[in-house]
């Protein structure tokens, strides 16, 4: 008798202790709430998507230097096998150029955003797609997207409401700010002062200003009546690539 | 005597002197070919060029210098501004169908003249950025009228940012100090009243001590940004100070610092320390404090500012070294990773320190000897590297080089070349202006080519020390080459008069039948540009000249110009005064900068006929001169000649005898002329007859039966006369030496062409490509593959040739078409008119070469070029045959029908098999067609200046004639006033036509007349000559008054907010011609520049770029009829920089009253000074500004006057009560 009443003692503290043990797990997953205990450790989307949307950033921006600060050169002239984006032209002889893009800096900004949108959304879209396939759901709101040329670096402002829900809990991301660095900033700078004494004085004096400044390496080559300029930073060996017509030459009378 | 044998005597001798009378008459007219010939020139007017250029003229006005890449001009026909071309230009000079549908199109109007192609400053004051010469369309932000941004806002100054200084505007101050704004605060450290290099300088002198955080960290930095960093300061404190006892400590590393020539040692919590020295590296003392450059090792070093020093890192990019990478540029330092990388260059054994530039050459230049292909090249040392710069091809950029510079009042040595613009085209327009001669020496890169072959053939043209270069490949320019290079097209005229005994002698101009003729034209013609004889890069000599009755260029004198290929060693361009240049284009003070305006182009285009008439109107000036020499030498022998005459008339007492042997002379010579015996000859003649006519008198006057022939008068005028038979007269015409001047051609075939690839110190480009060969052909245009090649290798077949249909006069055509030819006959297939325009034209399947000949001969040996001198698939020429019958009446063996032969060479030099035929045949029979009055000069309609009383003109006729003008419209025959027309058949002193000239009087208003002419003038009976029965009516026009300038603005002082300011130079022009040309100069009448917009109505507009102070402009301004007039204007800029100052401050109840003490407007803002003018509160404008305040409050007033100006920080801080 004693014995029975020992081992139903026995089973009724077990079962009590499972039941504060399941509480317990219980318990705590309540007070959990919303965090993602579920997620993978390295499951930050935000270092994900930062990556992602510099690398497409970077990529344009080498596009930008390259084109004279246009996705796709609107009036260029080939030299040597590469485009070369016209910043000041004037069609008619000896007449000093128009400056054809002025605040080129609100262009640029504006072209890599344009150039990048895309590759962002693949950005957030892969990002999805990694995370689905580990078995949450990811949801997003709009995007508010912009590029800022700022000097020695390009900002990049990205906010986008995201979240990841797997079971009940879930986790939620906006604020996916970064930056690059680059010269561009600089480069710019340095071309609308090619662009704004071109157009006044047909000429830069590309030849005392890297003396003034040797950090950057200034080329130019007169080339079928255009000026084919090479800004480049020496230290990123970035190099900012435009053509200039002002004050073009006629072959004869 | 009896009374009746004297009665008969008396009447004998009176029927003697009257006939005498009539005898001596006819010696007279006999004569009168010699009169007529003291009236002549000695040498003719060297060529017709007043003709030439009327048409040169017509043709060089539509084809203007601003041509655009459309290849449209702002004269061409339809041509103006259009704002947005189909090929996406913007505001390029087009026509109504390459201009978009949608796009404003100003039709004639220059693009610089037009409110929608205006140019301005696109700014953004907020960030600071203003961009020049924008189009207001093409602008996101404010647009303000200057294209020059001359705003208060838009100056340079000096900003500070930590140890870094940039020279930027105010408003990127303020950007770059936030982008970098550690703390709080900003601080906008901005100076605008230091240049460039002083803000440099300013960098380089911030103090910097080691900022110290808790824990240890430490920075090196500027005191003001530690305490934004909220650090602890130690000035000139390295964070490796054992003092500080800091986390950093020593490292072997080095680094390159931004701003910072020198290679500097690096912590361990990453700041810079001291100038690298390896020697140093365990000396605590280095790590201590801040040691300068100029206290570390290799300070002394001024040899190479210690480049390649594998120690020393105290580098100094000025005296050759420059911090750099050493594992990228392979070099071994003793620790660390940078070193100072040399930055010298050397080139062809000379050194050059960074930032030194110099021109090379590629064959010897100046003096007009730059050979074709040719450029100018800068190169630059950068950094080790020497960089090359073309300037700009066909030498429309010359390289000029300075060895030292002034600082400070010092020469330093330092080499710096700039490619500036070659003034060339100038030079050919001087030649047309009047006193351009005397201009050309003062005028930049201008020059006097002196011909001097013989005293007569002697004069002065004006030519570019380094000639512009002609595209080959265009025919737009190879048709403006035609017309430069035939600038240098003469005739020298020889003359010969025949001996007393027979035969010719030399008269004048003996000279141009040497090689010296052909030397000295070929000098000018090469100097002109690319024409005539003259070399390659490559040192290949090309022909394209042709001398006529002259020797060509010895093969010493063409191996002479072979050596212009090859650099002179020491020669640079002079660098000439180009202060002048400067100034009127408002860039005085910028070195190396030149304004495409002082090429004003379109000028010298609109005056490059008058300039081929200029060198003409030099020429004749020395034929004139010419003419003066020679008629008085040829007055003087005839004189001579005829009181040896009359002194060789024998002496006798007896009237009737001299009578007698006066008309025995008379006879004499008469019959002497008319077997056309030599001056000699003739006396003999003379005197043989008098002595017979003598004879004659005695035997008549005595009566006596003395036998005639016993008087020895008899025999021996008979025998006088029989010996002036022996000596018959020479005929000694002139002799025309011409020279021809072409556009330069390559040598035919390309085995050239790869030369052009082999340089890689000069790159090839098309034109000098283009120079080697003419089959050179630049491949890859555009890629990194460029190469010039034969680009017709495989070609091995000859042209073919066809007519060229469509291209035919209007009352002929192309008949009998064959592969070997056709011809061209009347639309009813019959013969074609004489003198009329005939037009024809050839096609061949490949670019060729064509000329034609009347007679078989060789390509080379061809007289006539048909179209230009150059390859092209079209060829066409227009020329006008003669009436066989006119010939025919000269005596001449001419016939209706001829037959050109054509030949045609490729760029290989394959001619065509055989010859192509041309067969035209021209109306025979009696002239019964009156003259046509091709052209009048000057032109119809033309408006004379206001000081002419008369004016002389010129008629060209199709054929040879007589012409005369009245007031009034009559019959030829009844017009009183004949005009001069001295050409003679088949000698045509136009290439239109047969000129006469005349003179009429001018009165104000329209002058009317009427002009006839008539042909044939050889014949002497009018009724075989044809005359105009209608008359051609020419109209001149004089001005009721003459030109002058109303007014010129500015004219008075006025207030600019800016060091520079746009202002607009207008004048007012009245009176005179129709179109109104004006120039300006800021140094006096000398060196005047054409107004932009100007020519076409009466207001005359240029902007210019001015600085504060006095300006004095001077202004002159003349009409299409050479009337000028000149007029000044002074004005001062005064530059107010000043701000409102604030007079007042009060508050009333809750208004906070601003009282400034000039007009303008006011802002407020609430938290600091640092705030954008925009992004302030208005306080109203006038000199009275309100704020409702706000008790304990504080507001940061900004106040801005009229022009602009604002101060940097507040104008006040008030506190509301």
């Amino acid at each position: 008798m004693d014995d029975e009443i020992r081992k139903r003692a026995q089973v009724t503290i077990f079962i009590i202790l499972a039941i504060i043990i399941v509480v317990a797990i219980i318990g705590t997953i309540f007070f959990m709430g919303g965090r993602s205990v579920d997620a993978p450790v390295n499951a930050d989307p935000s270092q994900i998507i930062e990556k992602c949307v510099r690398d497409a950033v970077e990529k344009s921006v080498w596009k930008m230097l390259a084109n004279g600060g246009q996705r796709f050169p609107s009036q260029a002239i080939m030299y040597q096998g590469s485009e070369y984006n016209y910043l000041c032209y004037q069609a008619d002889f000896y007449q000093g150029c128009y400056n054809v893009h002025p605040m080129l800096e609100y262009l640029v900004e504006s072209e890599i955003r344009e150039d990048t949108l895309a590759g962002v959304q693949d950005c957030f879209n892969s990002m999805r797609e990694d995370f689905e396939g580990r078995g949450f759901d990811v949801s997003g709101g709009s995007a508010n997207y912009s590029i800022d040329l700022l000097p020695g670096s390009v900002e990049i402002n990205l906010k986008k409401k995201i979240s990841l829900v797997r079971g009940e809990s879930s986790q939620s991301f906006e604020d996916f700010d970064t930056k690059i660095l680059s010269p561009i900033y600089e480069l710019i700078k340095i071309a609308r002062d090619v662009v704004n004494s071109e157009s006044q004085y047909c000429n830069f004096e590309y030849n005392g200003y890297m003396l003034l400044y040797p950090k950057y390496d200034i080329e130019r080559i007169d080339y079928g009546g255009s000026k084919i300029y090479r800004l480049i930073d020496r230290r990123s060996g970035m190099e900012f690539r435009f053509a200039v017509r002002s004050c073009a030459f006629a072959p004869g009378i | 005597m009896k009374l009746n044998e004297k009665k008969v005597v008396a009447s004998f001798e009176v029927v003697i002197m009257i006939a005498s009378l009539f005898a001596f008459s006819y010696f007279v007219c006999a004569s009168e070919d010699v009169f007529k010939k003291l009236k002549e020139p000695l040498i003719p007017v060297v060529s017709a060029w007043e003709f030439n250029t009327t048409l040169n003229e017509d043709y060089i006005l539509t084809e203007e210098s601003t041509k655009t890449v459309f290849g449209i001009s702002p004269n061409d026909l339809g041509a103006g501004c259009c704002a947005l071309a189909i090929d996406g230009q913007k505001c390029a000079t087009a026509t109504a169908t390459t201009c978009s549908e949608e796009a404003i199109f100003a039709e004639g109007a220059l693009c610089g003249a037009t409110s929608f192609c205006r140019k301005g400053c696109c700014y953004d004051e907020g960030e600071g950025i203003y961009d020049k010469n924008v189009l207001k369309s093409d602008c996101p932000k404010s647009w303000v009228n200057d294209p020059n941004c001359n705003m208060p806002s838009a100056k340079l100054g000096c900003c500070v940012l930590g140890t870094n200084s940039i020279f930027e505007t105010e408003g990127q101050c303020r950007v770059d100090s936030l982008s970098r704004a550690l703390g709080a605060s900003v601080v906008v450290d901005w100076n605008g009243d230091v240049n460039e290099a002083q803000c440099l300088v300013l960098s380089a002198t911030q103090i910097e001590g080691a900022c110290v955080f808790i824990r240890g960290n430490c920075k090196l930095e500027t005191e003001a940004d530690c305490l934004n960093y909220g650090g602890q300061f130690s000035e000139g404190y390295l964070c490796t100070s054992p003092s500080l006892d800091t986390l950093c400590e020593v490292t072997e590393e080095t680094t390159c610092v931004e701003g910072k020539d020198e290679v500097y040692f690096v912590d361990s919590c990453g700041n810079y320390a001291n100038v690298y020295d390896s020697s140093k590296l365990k000396d605590v003392s280095y790590w201590d404090r801040v040691i300068s450059p100029e206290d570390s090792c290799g300070a002394g070093n001024v040899n190479n500012g210690n480049a390649n020093s594998k120690s020393c890192g105290n580098c100094n990019r000025f005296l050759g070294g420059i911090c750099a990478s050493a594992s990228e540029e392979n070099f071994d330092v003793d620790l660390g990773g940078f070193y100072c990388k040399a930055t010298s260059c050397t080139f062809e054994g000379r050194t050059y320190r960074n930032g030194e530039s110099w021109c090379v050459y590629d064959g010897k230049i100046g003096d007009g000897d730059d050979v074709v292909g040719s450029r100018h090249w800068k190169y630059v040392c950068s950094q080790g590297v020497t960089r090359i710069e073309p300037c700009a091809d066909y030498r429309n950029q010359i390289c000029i080089q300075t060895n030292t510079f002034d600082v400070e009042g010092k020469d330093v040595q330092f080499t710096n070349a700039v490619c500036i613009a070659n003034n060339w085209r100038e030079c050919i327009h001087l030649n047309g202006e009047e006193g351009g001669l005397e201009l050309c020496e003062e005028t930049l890169n201008c020059r006097i080519e002196n011909v001097a072959v013989t005293d007569n053939f002697n004069f002065n043209v004006c030519t570019p020390k380094y000639p512009g270069g002609f595209s080959f490949k265009d025919e737009r320019y190879q048709k403006t080459a035609e017309q430069i290079c035939g600038m240098a097209d003469q005739t020298c005229t020889v003359v010969y008069r025949s001996k007393m005994w027979g035969g010719c002698e030399l008269v004048a101009n003996e000279g141009c039948l040497e090689e010296k003729f052909a030397q000295e034209m070929n000098d000018l013609c090469r100097k002109l540009g690319d024409c005539g004889g003259a070399v390659n890069v490559e040192g290949v000599y090309s022909e394209n000249y042709k001398v006529g009755n002259s020797p060509t260029l010895s093969s010493g004198w063409i191996d002479g110009l072979k050596v212009l290929a090859n650099p002179v060693k020491g020669q640079i361009a002079e660098v000439e005064d180009y202060s002048k240049y400067l100034e009127a284009a408002g860039l005085l003070g910028s070195p190396g900068e030149v304004s495409g305006e002082i090429e004003s182009e379109g000028s010298i285009m609109k005056n490059l006929g008058i300039g081929i008439a200029g060198i003409g109107y030099a020429v004749g000036v020395i034929n004139v001169a010419g003419f003066v020499t020679g008629s008085s030498m040829l007055s003087s022998l005839s004189l001579k000649g005829m009181s040896s005459l009359i002194s060789s008339a024998p002496g006798a007492a007896f009237s009737g005898v001299a009578i007698g042997a006066g008309i025995g002379m008379v006879a004499g010579a008469m019959l002497a002329k008319s077997l056309g015996l030599s001056s000699g000859s003739s006396l003999l003649m003379s005197i043989g007859g008098g002595l017979i006519g003598s004879a004659v008198s005695i035997k008549l006057m005595t009566l006596k039966s003395l036998s005639f022939l016993a008087n020895p008068f008899i025999w021996i005028g008979v025998i006088l006369i029989i010996i002036s038979w022996f000596f018959g007269k020479s005929d000694c015409p002139p002799v025309d030496v011409t020279f021809e001047c072409k556009p330069w051609q390559p040598n035919v075939g390309g085995d050239d062409c790869e030369k052009c690839n082999d340089n890689l110190l000069k790159p090839c480009s098309s034109y000098r490509c283009h120079s080697l060969g003419t089959s050179c052909e630049l491949i890859n245009i555009g890629s990194s593959y460029e190469l010039c090649v034969d680009g017709s290798k495989d070609d091995t077949k000859p042209p073919r040739i066809g007519p060229q249909l469509g291209v035919v006069s209007s009352n002929e055509k192309y008949s009998d078409v064959s592969e070997g030819g056709f011809s061209i006959t009347s639309l009813q297939e019959g013969c074609i008119d004489a003198y009329s325009p005939l037009v024809f034209g050839v096609t061949t399947d490949e670019p060729t070469q064509c000329r034609f000949d009347l007679i078989e001969r060789e390509f080379d040996d061809m007289s006539f070029d048909l179209g230009g001198n150059y390859y092209s698939y079209n060829h066409t020429t227009t020329f006008t045959l003669p009436d066989p019958s006119h010939g025919q009446s000269q005596g001449g063996n001419w016939t209706g029908d001829l037959t050109l032969y054509v030949k045609c060479r490729d760029t290989k030099g394959h001619e065509n098999l055989g010859f192509y035929t041309v067969d035209i045949c021209v109306k025979e029979g009696s002239d019964k067609t009156a003259p046509v009055i091709r052209e009048v000069s000057p032109v119809d309609g033309k408006i004379v200046s206001f000081e002419t009383t008369s004016e002389n003109f010129m008629v060209i006729t199709n054929e040879l004639s007589t012409c005369k003008w009245d007031s009034v419209d009559k019959d030829y025959s009844l017009m009183v006033n004949s005009m001069v027309c001295d050409d003679v058949l088949e000698s045509p002193s136009s290439s239109i036509g047969y000129v006469c000239s005349g003179e009429v009087p001018i009165v104000n208003g329209t002058n009317s007349y009427y002009i006839r002419c008539m042909d044939q003038p050889w014949f002497d009976s009018v009724e075989e000559r044809n005359a105009n029965t209608q008359s051609y009516v020419y109209t001149l026009k004089k001005p009721e008054k003459k030109i002058e300038i109303d007014w010129i603005e500015p004219s008075e002082n006025f207030e600019i907010n800016s060091a520079m300011t746009t202002i607009e130079l207008q004048v007012q022009t009245s009176g005179g011609g129709e179109e109104h040309f004006c120039s300006y100069s800021f140094s006096g009448y000398e060196n005047m520049i054409e107004m932009f917009e100007t020519g076409s109505g009466e207001i005359h507009v240029q902007q210019l770029n001015r600085p504060s102070g006095i300006s004095k402009i001077y202004v002159e301004c003349s009409d299409e009829t050479g009337d000028s007039i000149q007029g000044s204007t002074e004005f001062k800029i005064i530059y107010d920089s000043s701000t409102p100052q604030v007079a007042r401050v009060w508050q009333t109840g809750g208004t906070l009253y601003i009282l400034t003490t000039e007009e303008g407007e006011c802002v407020y803002g609430t938290t600091d000074c640092n705030y954008v003018w925009g992004d302030g509160v208005l306080m109203g404008n006038g000199k009275t500004h309100t704020i409702g305040a706000a008790a304990g409050k504080i507001y940061y007033v900004k106040c801005k006057d009229e022009f602009g100006n604002v101060p940097r920080g507040c104008s006040i801080a008030v506190r509301g009560t």
